[in-house]
């Protein structure tokens, strides 16, 4: 038998990797939802912000200058994520589905040629920010006081984002341009842009989960299409275009890799996709997705 | 306000859908569009809106070439579009969906939140429901209000009175009234020419993208020829 405490530490690790899953979910989310556009590419905006930051603030004593790199990861896949919309997706809205997605495809090889380039095929680490680093005692356990700061990011996020699609203008757009995008252009909004920032906001939203994921993990060439698969499983079970099923998609998927570690730790992996099957048996369109029309 | 329109040719895709509209729309004038389905009504009005962008021709507004401006652009120099049947923002709410097309007042034109409620205070009532959640009598109401925020010079009308019911259509037919009788513009396009004809100065009859007749409204409605091919 499990001991409870440790089971409530488990719960812990389930909600920290859920916390990073949800952000990066809901900003594939928030992109196919405005946009009805899947972007492959996101996992590259995760992985690019995960490598900028280690290049900032890598080794043992770059802990001093995390938050400096975070800032700049997030600014530079801004910036990024912009060049995308406006160079490659914008082509690709008046096309079939599957010309999108080869689009993004691309870039993902595109994305990862250019990281090797740039920061070769070795594995970097950050350490965790001064302040944030050590652990806390929960329940007589050691848990580390870095993931309670990772919990709180992921609500920070989850709270910003409805704020920002429930009660400003910004938002109203970014919804009304999934329902009807030909009368919110007749309603005098530049639709183009709203198309932009919604697709640089979700840029972000991976930089800013790649960046604060990146202490306590390896960074490596490959992490790009990793949190893909994990980030594509969390928002489809979800509902594709629901900020809400996002997270609780990730909440889900985090507690039963964690419940699966605990149970059966060599088949922890099997556990996601047992979520996501069984998600999609009883609601196929996801937990909050609306059936396509 | 005016609106020309000279030798519009428009196409969905391949097939050629407008041949040579010319038409006009002068100050505080209600002109209708009239034919049957299919004879070009909404491409002309998609057309203006740049929505099915005009491949040739020339469309001024105010003395502005607007052919190929984009859509949001030639909104927000003062044309508003209402478009046909359910068009309206259903997962927002009646307050967003206004929200949404609020523009600064104009010369001529200070419409407000308050004065669209005074108009249709149901509006008001329901303005934190979910506008999919409204009747068509409702949604009609909402479709206008919100086209009155953006504070147009022009409203373009597409089949206003589809799909509603009879003591509905009584209504907009008022509704309507009250805005020609402030000096807004319109441009209205209906199957249902008694309705259209009530309310315009004049009107064009369209047959297969091209005008077939132009007249007043009076000698529209006179006019044998013109009753006959709209079977009215």
């Amino acid at each position: 038998m499990v001991a409870w405490p440790d089971a409530v530490i488990q719960l812990l690790s389930g909600l920290t990797a859920a916390s990073t899953l949800f952000i990066v979910a809901s900003g594939l989310t928030l992109v196919f939802g405005a946009m009805r556009v899947i972007n492959m590419a996101h996992g590259s905006f995760y992985m690019y912000a995960a490598f900028i930051l280690a290049t900032v603030a890598g080794g043992a004593a770059g802990g001093a200058r995390f938050w400096v790199g975070l800032g700049a990861a997030v600014v530079v896949v801004a910036v990024l994520g912009g060049l995308v919309e406006v160079g490659v997706l914008r082509r690709t809205y008046d096309k079939e589905h599957l010309t999108q997605l080869l689009a993004t495809f691309a870039l993902v090889y595109i994305f990862a040629d250019l990281a090797l380039q740039v920061w070769g095929g070795t594995y970097r680490s950050v350490s965790v920010p001064p302040g944030l680093d050590g652990q806390a005692e929960v329940l007589g356990r050691a848990f580390p006081v870095y993931n309670f700061f990772l919990i709180g990011l992921g609500i920070a996020v989850g709270a910003g984002l409805w704020f920002i699609l429930q009660r400003t203008t910004l938002g109203w757009q970014v919804r009304a341009l999934v329902e009807d995008p030909e009368l919110l252009a007749a309603a005098g909004v530049n639709v183009r842009r709203v198309g932009t920032i919604a697709f640089i906001i979700g840029a972000l939203l991976a930089a800013v989960a790649g960046a604060a994921r990146a202490p306590g993990i390896t960074i490596a060439p490959g992490m790009d299409t990793e949190i893909l698969v994990d980030a594509f499983i969390v928002a489809v079970i979800g509902g594709l275009g629901s900020v809400t099923g996002a997270a609780l998609g990730a909440i889900i998927i985090g507690l039963f890799q964690a419940v699966g570690v605990l149970l059966a730790a060599e088949w922890s992996s099997a556990f996601t996709y047992l979520a996501m099957i069984l998600v999609l048996i009883v609601r196929p369109s996801g937990l909050l997705g609306i059936p396509e029309r | 306000m005016t609106l020309e329109l000279h030798e519009v040719h428009a196409y969905y895709g391949q097939s050629h859908i407008l041949h040579g509209i010319s038409l006009t729309v002068g100050p505080g004038e209600v002109v209708a569009l009239l034919g049957r389905n299919g004879a070009g009504k909404t491409t002309t009005l998609r057309a203006i809106m740049g929505l099915t962008p005009a491949r040739s021709g020339r469309i001024m507004f105010d003395g502005q070439d607007i052919t190929h401006k984009p859509t949001h652009v030639i909104a927000r120099l003062g044309i508003s579009y209402v478009p046909s049947g359910r068009r309206l923002f259903g997962q927002l709410t009646v307050l967003q969906n206004l929200q949404l097309w609020q523009q600064p007042p104009r010369d001529g034109s200070r419409w407000n939140l308050e004065r669209v409620y005074e108009v249709f205070p149901r509006l008001a009532e329901f303005a934190r429901r979910r506008a999919g959640s409204l009747s068509g009598g409702e949604q009609q109401m909402l479709k206008i209000g919100r086209a009155l925020l953006a504070n147009p010079k022009l409203l373009l009308l597409d089949e206003p009175t589809e799909g509603l019911a009879p003591t509905v259509v009584g209504q907009l037919s008022q509704w309507l009234k009250l805005l020609k009788d402030a000096g807004l513009s319109m441009l209205l396009a209906e199957q249902n020419a008694l309705f259209a004809l009530k309310l315009a100065d004049r009107g064009y009859v369209l047959e297969k993208g091209q005008i077939r007749y132009a007249a007043s409204a009076e000698e529209l409605r006179q006019s044998p020829e013109v009753r006959a091919y709209l079977g009215v």
